[in-house]
């Protein structure tokens, strides 16, 4: 396990690139895919209710319909009831006529037989007389109209209200489930006869509604006036109160309008003729089921979804970042070698990042073999200044000084020389330190001058002012030295006055250290200055320069050290002297001196 | 005759005690439980059989004379199923008296026996269920019907001058499951065996139906033209219009030979046009009248003088036909 988290891990670094990017086409692809999802559910799912209630109002109008179509048969055929025979056979009732009644009888039973064959739902279609004589499709009977509830409904009724009636549902007398339905017979002088009743099979609705389905479990049943089911697909609740379905207590909300109750779905509808009530009763839990269903599939959907995003991602962010993996690898390849070449497929921002970078190394190696030729150099004019320095002829002149004082037996000036000799050549070498207090500097040209004033007499004087503040401030060793020499070599040695003035001046201006180092010597002419100075600046080649060798030492190696905007700068005017300026960058403690700029 | 006559006379005895001095226990019966009056239904084959009309109409006016209550309900059409769930009503509604005229005798007897289980007392009427436990059967003696209908055919043949000859015969009954007309085919069988030469060809089967009948001969007549005589079980076929049978009317002036059941206003006035040369008739109306009368005294616990009320045969041959037709009421129910 820590083996694949570790893989994991470093596969998958949370910081990597190709991890945001991983993260960033998952969120960019979740975030609308979730809400997609919830947007759709919730439409869906409204949909879905709106379709439930259309079916189911759909189905309700579709049985409303049927039932009211059948009734209106049923009332077009009680209209049969004003026909001559059965009104003859009403009138000869009245008065007992038996035989004469024989006729009208046959044909009634005919002719009700007839009507009851065109429409096979018909139980019976009877005429029941005042008398309690029933003549119908099966023969004459007697009825006890006390309980005959449809002739009580009826002969309670005007001859204004001469609709039909609905009644049921009961058992007929042969053992039926049927409802029934009649109308009033009126005769002539509007007095009433008795009623024309027919009885339908409660199998009627059963076949109007058993196979209405509202869902998988859903259905349709039927309540009469009084709240009884008069149609379930249930048979046994047939005759039960409609609170059984709907709960009790039961009011009249049911009868009309959409609602929920518990986990039903609940619509109703009145059918006006008969004043019952149809009522679509759906499981609500189907449509959850549905909706779970889709929910599943959103879920599933979002889920592979990210998945195939996640894999595309790992894909892209594979594609994308390889180059940049590649690219990474050379940079960290160039830290060992820096011959390294990016290889550029493409001509993207990475293809010009690494373009950028290859261009960056050629000029590193470039600077690289720059900086060795000038560390080279460096070391050579280094070399160069330290042998110039301990030239044999300076050290011969110098011991025959020494030597001179001692026969004169000028001690202390010999041994001051001795110790400004130790100090010259203490400060020389430096320990091998390149670089050097301005103080050690400042103090070593000073033993200069004073080996070499004692040297020469009082050809000439020196002076050496240097600001206290810069005194702790770095700078190349032995810069001052040759300048110094020069002044003496070149300027003030010659001059037949023992007038000769050799000033060493020290100071800051701004973040400069500048040193001049002055003479009242001979000077030079301006051909020559403006050579030398052509010369220091480089705009002059080497090996055409005759003169400035020192100058020139001095000169590239503040160059090399610190930069173009550092170095020397001559002037000078025939037989008045010369001056030589040197600007140093202000450098604090052990610095190392690095080649600045080029 | 006389033996009839002597019937008729102490039924009519029994009517009149009947009304005039009511059983004592009867009146305390009904006195006591009774809230309603005594309701007797009569259950026929069907109810599109015209014939029995008659005894309906005699039936209503012996109740209405009784003070009692008739009711008149059967299948409009002969089907013993809904014969059998009627008086399965009629004992759910526990009425007094039944009686039954059985299109299937074998079908019908387990009901009616309910019926007897259920206090009802059930007669049977013009055609019998003899194994079941009705407690009575008023009509005609079948048997003896076929019996004279065979004789009849003895008499048309010999006078033909057929005897020698061997005759194709067709039958053209109601039912086979019919008691009363299974009895009229033996009893015309039993006649007729060994006195005159008969080739049964065919066994027409018509469901108490005019028009089914009528149909079945004219069917029957096309595709057997040779057929000499014909035995109607009953007259279904001449209550329809004469003029639905013409291939029967030619066959008849051709010659061939009909003896019927039968001798209503329609039948007679058909054998007159030549349908038939010899029927053979019940008597509806007593039908009607004793069925009632006898369930009454059954209900009223009077004895019942016989198991079988007959009643009786009316016999008539072209030679009657115009005059017993003069006797008949004509039928105006169509």
């Amino acid at each position: 396990m820590a083996v694949v988290r570790k893989l994991f891990l470093k596969r998958f670094r949370l910081k990597s690139l190709r991890t945001k990017i991983i993260l960033s086409f998952a969120g960019l692809s979740l975030i609308p895919l979730i809400l997609l999802a919830f947007l759709s559910y919730y439409t869906y799912l409204e949909i879905l209710q709106q379709n439930v209630r259309t079916y189911t109002e759909t189905v309700i109008n579709r049985v409303e319909r049927n039932l009211q179509i059948y009734l209106s048969d049923l009332e077009r055929i009680l209209e049969l009831r004003n026909d001559y025979y059965i009104l003859q056979y009403l009138k000869l009732s009245l008065i007992d006529d038996i035989e004469g009644n024989q006729k009208y009888t046959y044909r009634l039973w005919e002719n009700l037989n007839n009507i009851k064959k065109y429409k096979t739902d018909l139980r019976e279609v009877a005429i029941t007389t005042l008398k309690g004589v029933k003549i119908g499709c099966y023969g004459v009977t007697n009825v006890d109209l006390s309980q005959n509830n449809l002739f009580q409904i009826l002969a309670n009724r005007t001859t204004q209200d001469n609709t039909m009636a609905i009644y049921g549902p009961h058992d007929d007398w042969l053992g039926g489930k049927v409802f029934s339905v009649g109308c009033a017979i009126y005769g002539d002088y509007d007095n009433f006869l008795g009623i024309m009743s027919i009885d339908v099979e409660l199998d009627l609705l059963a076949r109007i509604c058993r196979d209405i389905r509202l869902g998988k479990s859903g259905y349709v049943t039927l309540v009469d006036q009084n709240g009884q089911i008069i149609f379930h697909p249930q048979p046994e609740l047939i005759g039960k109160s409609v609170g059984l379905l709907l709960g009790n207590p039961v009011g009249e909300s049911w009868r009309s309008g959409y609602y929920t109750h518990g986990n039903r779905v609940i619509m109703g509808k009145t059918l006006p003729l008969a004043n019952w009530s149809i009522i679509g009763i759906s499981d609500r839990a189907e449509l959850i089921a549905e909706m779970t269903t889709v929910a599943r599939m959103s879920f599933a959907l979002i889920v592979g979804s990210i998945i195939v995003v996640i894999l595309v991602a790992l894909l892209l962010s594979g594609v994308l970042t390889k180059p940049l993996k590649e690219l990474q690898a050379s940079m960290r390849a160039a830290a060992d070698n820096l011959n390294t070449i990016v290889p550029v497929r493409t001509d993207d921002e990475i293809g010009q990042l690494g373009r950028a970078f290859n261009q960056m190394l050629t000029q590193i190696r470039q600077l690289m073999r720059q900086s060795v030729q000038e560390q080279k150099k460096l070391r050579q004019i280094e070399m160069q200044v330290l042998q110039e320095q301990i030239k044999p002829h300076f050290i011969y002149n110098t011991l025959e000084v020494i030597i001179g004082l001692l026969e004169t037996d000028q001690n202390e000036d010999v041994i001051k020389m001795v110790e400004a000799l130790g100090a010259f050549f203490r400060i020389s070498l430096s320990q091998g330190r390149e670089l050097i207090s301005i103080k050690e500097e400042v103090d070593h040209v000073r033993n200069y001058l004073y080996i070499q004033k004692l040297r020469h007499g009082e050809k000439y004087d020196y002076r050496i002012e240097v600001e206290d503040g810069i005194v702790h401030f770095k700078t190349l060793k032995l810069l001052l030295q040759p300048l110094v020499e020069n002044a003496i070599y070149h300027g003030v040695r010659s001059l037949v006055s023992n007038e000769g003035l050799i000033v060493v001046r020290g100071y800051r201006t701004e973040e400069t250290i500048c040193f001049e180092v002055s003479d009242n010597g001979r000077g030079m002419p301006a051909d020559l200055v403006m050579a030398l100075n052509r010369s220091l600046r480089g705009e002059q080649p080497e090996d055409q320069a005759k003169h400035g060798y020192g100058l020139r030492n001095v000169h590239e190696r503040i160059v090399l050290a610190f930069g173009q905007e550092y170095g020397l700068w001559l002037t000078s005017t025939l037989d008045q002297g010369t001056r030589v300026v040197l600007r140093l960058p202000m450098i604090k403690g052990e610095e190392r001196v690095e080649r600045r700029s080029g | 005759m006389d033996l009839l006559n002597r019937k008729k006379g102490s039924i009519l005895l029994l009517l009149v005690l009947i009304t005039v001095f009511p059983p004592v226990k009867a009146l305390r019966v009904g006195s006591s439980v009774r809230t309603r009056p005594i309701i007797i239904s009569i259950v026929p084959k069907s109810l599109d059989n015209p014939m029995l009309v008659e005894a309906k109409a005699a039936a209503e006016l012996t109740a209405r004379r009784l003070n009692v209550q008739v009711e008149w309900v059967g299948p409009f059409k002969v089907d013993v199923d809904t014969q059998i769930q009627i008086i399965e009503g009629l004992i759910r509604r526990k009425v007094d008296g039944i009686a039954v005229s059985c299109s299937d005798e074998e079908r019908l007897r387990p009901v009616i026996d309910k019926a007897v289980a259920a206090g009802i007392k059930v007669a049977t009427i013009g055609a019998d269920a003899p194994e079941s436990n009705r407690l009575f059967y008023c009509g005609t003696d079948n048997y003896a019907a076929g019996v004279e209908c065979g004789k009849a055919m003895i008499r048309i043949v010999t006078a033909k001058g057929w005897t020698d000859r061997e005759l194709n015969l067709v039958i053209l009954t109601g039912s086979t499951k019919a008691h009363d007309l299974n009895e009229r085919i033996r009893g015309f069988k039993d006649a007729t065996a060994d006195q005159i030469k008969l080739n049964y060809q065919t066994l027409l089967i018509c469901d108490e139906d005019t028009t089914t009948a009528a149909k079945a001969v004219e069917a029957h007549l096309k595709k057997h033209p040779e057929t000499d005589a014909f035995f109607f079980t009953g007259g279904w076929a001449f209550l329809g219009p004469p003029e639905a049978m013409p291939v029967y009317d030619q066959w008849c002036q051709n010659g061939g030979i009909t003896v019927a059941m039968d001798t209503s206003y329609p039948v007679l006035q058909a054998a007159l046009r030549g349908f038939a040369q010899a029927l053979v008739g019940q008597d509806y109306r007593k039908m009607g009248e004793f069925t009632v009368s006898y369930l009454v005294c059954a209900i009223k616990d009077l004895p019942i003088p016989s198991e079988f009320i007959d009643t009786g045969l009316e016999l008539a041959d072209e030679a009657s036909f115009s005059e017993l037709l003069q006797t008949k009421k004509p039928w105006d129910i169509k």
